[in-house]
Order: structure tokens, then sequence, then C-alpha cells
């Protein structure tokens, strides 16, 4: 910001410094016209009064000074000086003797005393020295180059003022938008990370930068919601086989017995030994993408692998759940079932999608169905559960929230709101249509590869 | 492969109405289709309508994002086996018109689904099994075919093209 103020006023600086040069350089000029022209019409003036005084005698009782010849300057007045050769005047009509000094004896000579301007020059005729000059007024030196010098320091003041208003409004405006996006970005913390700063249409920087923001909050979002998955899924599931295996060990110490009962309680614990750490691989291969895996290096996958891949993921989560696969409408061409995105980030939505359908439904089945369209995969994944009351389905992706018929089923409201978020990484789209009482039907659009 | 057909087959604009088309080609796996989905569409007979007649208009507004979807759906599962696939629109119930229209689109079959139930898209719509059923004798031969329509509850308008055969699970 200091770097930035420091560049505008320099900026004004620079403007000003060149308004203000430009306005003298004007007024110099126009300064250094008015005399050029005005001497020239002075010399005009002398050069007739010189041909009038060479062909009438100027000593002659009625010799006067015509003025009529061209246009009379603003109080003219001719001269004329005779002199020897020590300077001395010998006649003299018209001078004022004090300026005799400063009249040059040999030639011409333009001079400006006080206000009056001068025009000299030496003739000689019939052996004597005159000195022949007009003096007149510089009518536009006295009265317009005051008003053009006022007019030019008024406009000088007001270009600096208006010089300095418009860049402070430019400065405010460019900034405006600017500390929209600081204020919005302060307000987003761990607690709310589902926030996002406002995008526009336009494709100004400005907005660019919001997108950009809001592409790396659903990284970072994503990121954090794949741990509290994690941690919500494995206080779930980790429980049951947990207290199997406590129970049997319990059961089997409470008193003394055969060698082949404690052979069966062992078998027991080891069965359920087993399944934690199946549990436990699957829900740590579905947590490591939040760790390796920001979404920056998106490669093509095949979107039937990865439902695939969901289910045995799931089925090793939780036993009990049953995932029935439509795959009659898969397309003949494999590229159509390509999609850029990270195998690690989807696998993991359609686990959370598939076995919320599993988890809600009393049969534990969740029915899945893949299709290809002309950009596009479509994916549907539905169950014949509880269904999502109408009330509620704005708000189901909202973290934490949980739909108001969801009691009797343990969960945190991450599931869903991570899928979106992941799908929305994957410029997709997520669509949740529901019957209350009958089931709930998840489709999941993303573009393929092709479309790119 | 033998020569492709070209097949008529009726339409409401229901992704419902499509599963007949999943049908046809599965029941004829070596056979490539041209496939083109009618609606009758009653014109109303001013002169506007008759000057200004563009089935693409009608289509425009007939045809649901689903419906594309499902048909898109469609020719990326079979592919080279389906040639072309259009929706147009018939606009008078006359045998005459009707036997023009599908000498003018050199039509091989007529595809009528047995259990189909019409569901009129807009007021005007008429329903095309009499007419299929007259001219089924004359020239154009007939393939009915039975849909094995389970009674699925539909809830995503997509899912009525899955979720509805034998389950072919896959592990």
């Amino acid at each position: 910001m200091h770097k930035y103020n420091r560049t505008l006023y320099s900026l004004i600086t620079i403007l000003i410094v060149y308004t203000v040069s430009f306005v003298i350089f004007v007024f110099y000029s126009i300064s250094n016209f008015a005399f050029t022209d005005f001497y020239k019409r002075l010399d005009l003036r002398r050069k007739l009064a010189a041909e009038q005084m060479l062909n009438e005698d100027p000593r002659n009782e009625d010799f006067k000074w015509t003025y009529e010849n061209v246009e009379n300057l603003d109080k003219q007045h001719n001269f004329i000086v005779e002199f020897d050769h020590t300077h001395t005047i010998l006649y003299n009509n018209g001078l004022d003797p004090a300026l005799w000094k400063e009249i040059s004896k040999v030639g011409h000579a333009n001079f400006k005393i006080g206000t009056k301007f001068y025009s000299t020059d030496v003739y000689k005729n019939d052996g004597k020295m005159y000195v022949v000059g007009v003096s007149a007024e510089n009518y536009f030196y006295t009265h317009h180059i005051a008003y053009l010098r006022n007019l030019l320091f008024i406009s000088v003041v007001l270009g600096v003022l208006f010089v300095i208003v418009v860049s402070l409004l430019v400065k405010r405006s460019f900034l405006r938008p600017i500390n929209g996006i600081i204020n919005e970005v302060e307000k987003i913390g761990s607690e709310n990370l589902f926030l996002r700063l406002k995008e526009t249409e336009d494709k100004s920087v400005l907005n660019k930068l919001a997108i950009t923001f809001n592409r790396m909050l659903s990284r970072i979002e994503t990121s954090f919601e794949t741990q509290k998955n994690f941690v919500s899924n494995a206080s779930h599931e980790l429980n049951t086989p947990l207290t199997s295996i406590i129970g049997t060990a319990d059961l089997a110490l409470s008193k003394e017995r055969t060698v082949a009962e404690y052979q069966q309680s062992l078998t027991k614990i080891i069965a359920a030994a087993d399944n934690l750490e199946k549990k436990t691989n699957a829900l740590l291969l579905l947590a490591r993408t939040g760790y390796e895996n920001n979404g920056s290096n998106f490669k093509p996958v095949r979107i039937d692998q990865i439902i695939m891949d969901s289910d045995l993921t799931v089925k090793a989560i939780n036993e009990r759940f049953h995932i029935k696969t439509d795959f009659t409408l898969l397309p003949e061409d494999s590229m159509k079932l390509k999609v850029y995105g990270s195998s690690a980030l989807l696998q993991l939505a359609f686990s959370n999608i598939i076995s919320n359908a599993c988890k809600y439904s009393s049969d534990h089945t969740a029915y899945v169905a893949l299709g290809a369209l002309d950009n596009s995969v479509i994916v549907l994944i539905k169950d014949e559960g509880i269904g999502i009351p109408e009330q509620d389905l704005p708000y189901i992706f909202d973290p934490y929230f949980r739909a108001s018929n969801t009691g009797n089923f343990s969960g945190y409201g991450i599931g869903l709101p991570l899928a979106r978020n992941i799908i929305r990484m994957h410029n997709g789209k997520l669509n949740v249509s529901s019957v209350l009482g009958e089931g709930t039907t998840v489709r999941i659009e993303l573009p393929t590869v092709t479309s790119f | 492969m033998a020569r492709t057909k070209r097949v008529l087959i009726q339409t409401d604009f229901t992704v419902n109405s499509l599963n007949i088309v999943v049908d046809l080609l599965d029941r004829y796996p070596d056979q490539c289709f041209e496939i083109i989905l009618v609606h009758g569409l009653q014109s109303d007979n001013s002169i506007t309508e008759l000057l200004g007649f563009h089935a693409e208009d009608h289509l425009e507004v007939l045809q649901t994002e689903e419906f594309i979807k499902a048909c898109q759906l469609m020719r990326s599962k079979y592919g080279e086996r389906i040639n072309e696939m259009y929706a147009d629109i018939i606009t008078s119930q006359t045998n005459n018109y009707f036997r023009n229209y599908c000498k003018g689109s050199r039509v091989d079959h007529l595809v009528i689904a047995k259990d189909y139930r019409f569901e009129s898209a807009t007021q005007r719509s008429f329903d095309l099994l009499e007419i299929f059923n007259k001219n089924s004798n004359v020239g154009l031969s007939a393939v009915y075919l039975g849909t094995r329509l389970e009674n699925v509850p539909v809830i995503d308008k997509l899912d009525s093209l899955f979720f509805r055969r034998n389950w072919h699970v896959t592990f």
C-alpha cells in the first residue's frame, strides 16, 4: 500500500511539474512574441518617420510629424535629434534629453524603458547625422499580458487541484474493490471455511483474484473436511469391532475356561481385529487425499474404475453395506468415461455418497448407475431409504447440517459438503432429489476429457 | 452387419418413452438403426401457423434437458449402432399425410411398444398408436416390443433409463 501511494504521489508531482512548465513556456513564448512583434511595428513607423524627415526639413516651422500613414500605436511619439561627432545634440525635436545617453549613436537599436518601447536608428544626410526614433507603449504588453498571466495562474491552480482530486478519486475507486476483498478474506477462518468471496461475470484482474482465492479456499476446505471426515468415520466405524474385541476378551476372562473355549474366543478376537485393520486401511486410504493431493495435479482418470474402487472401500468400511451397480448403459468408447481429476479425491466423494445411501436405507443397499453424455459422465446413486424432508433440501450442503429425520443415524454432516466440494473442484454438478420415505437420488455430472 | 434400418418410434418426450429404443437395440444386437422419434402435434389451422411452421421451434420447447441427456446416453452407449437419431413432429392424423411422411423419410419399420401408455406432452399432442396400427398392414412392417417396465419409484427422471432391468451386479 505504501509503495502504491508513493507511485501515486510521484505521478501527481510529474503531472503538476509538467503543467507548470507548460504554462511557463506558454507565457514566455507569448511575451517574447509580443516584444518582437511590437519592435517590428516600431521599426516600420521609425522608417516612415525617417522618410518624412528626410523629405521635409524638420527645422522648418511648419514641420509636423504625420502619424496618419499607418495605424497609430498607443502613445506613439516620433522624435529626431541631430548631433555631431562628439555626440552633442545640435537639434532636438521631441526627445527627452535625459534619454540621450541611452540611445545608440552608431546604428539601429531597440530598447525598453519602463513601459515605453523605443526604436531608433542613425541616418546620415548631407554630412549631418540624425537619430530618428519612435517610442510607444505596448498596449498588449501592459494590459493583455497581465490578463494572460492571471489566466494562466488560475488555470494552473485549478489544474493542480483537478489532478489531485481526480487522482485521489481514482485511487479510492481502485482501492475499494481491493479493500472489499481484504474485508471478505478477513472474515474467513477455520470455523467458516465454507464462506467464499463474491465473484462477478467480468474478466477483470480482481475478479480473477477472487476466483483464485475461492479455488484455494475450496482446496483448503476439502483438505480440512477430509480430515474431519476421517475422524468422524473412524469414531463410528472403529467402535464396533473394538467393542466386540473387548466384549469377547472380557467374557473369556470372566472365569476359568477350557482350551477350546479360549481358542474360540481368540479366533473371534482375531476376526474382529482383521475387520478393524481392514476398516482402518480403507479409512486411511480415503484420508490420505487431504495430505497429498490438493487438486493441483489432475490427471485423466476413468470414472468406472473409481466407482468400483469406491464400492470396495465402502464395503471394507462396513460389511453390511450392499452396492448394486448398473453398468448397462456404459458407452462403447472408453474415452467418454475419462475425466480430468484426482482419483483419490473422486473416490472419497463417491464413497461418501454411496455409504450415505447405504446408511440411510433399511436394506443398506445403494444402487449405482453410470452413463456417458456427449461431453460429460453421469453417475446416479440411488437408495430406497428414509429420504430427505423437502424443507431440509436447501441446507443439505451446509457443513454440520443434518436433516431432521436423521436422529436415529449417527453422523456429523460432513460427508455431503465434502463430496460437493470435490465435485465442484472438478467443474462438475451434484444434484440431490429426494422423496421423503421413498428414497434419494444423487446425480453427479463430471465433464469428460474430450470436452476440454 | 445387416443394412441400416430406418425406424419410426413414437415419443412423448419423457425419458420413459425412450426405454423402447434400448429394448429395440438390445433385441437386434447385430442391426444398425436410424431412429426417428416422432411426436404427434396437431397444428392449429391459423394462417401464421401454416406459413411459419417450423418443427425446430416446437422441438426446442418440447425436448427437455433430461430427454436430450437421455438421448446422449444412448448414443454414447450404442455408438455406431445408432447412425442417426432425431426427433420430429407429425402434424396431422390423416393416413395420407402419414404415408407420405414415411415415404419421404424412407422409413423401413414402425416400432411400437406393447404396453406403452401415451402421455400428452402438450394440449395439442395426439397419440400416434392408432395410425401406426392402421399402417402396419399397408407396406410398413411394425415391430411390437414388450417393454419390461419394473415398478421402480422414479425420483430423478433419468432414473427410468437405469435401475429397471434385472440387476447387472458387477461384483
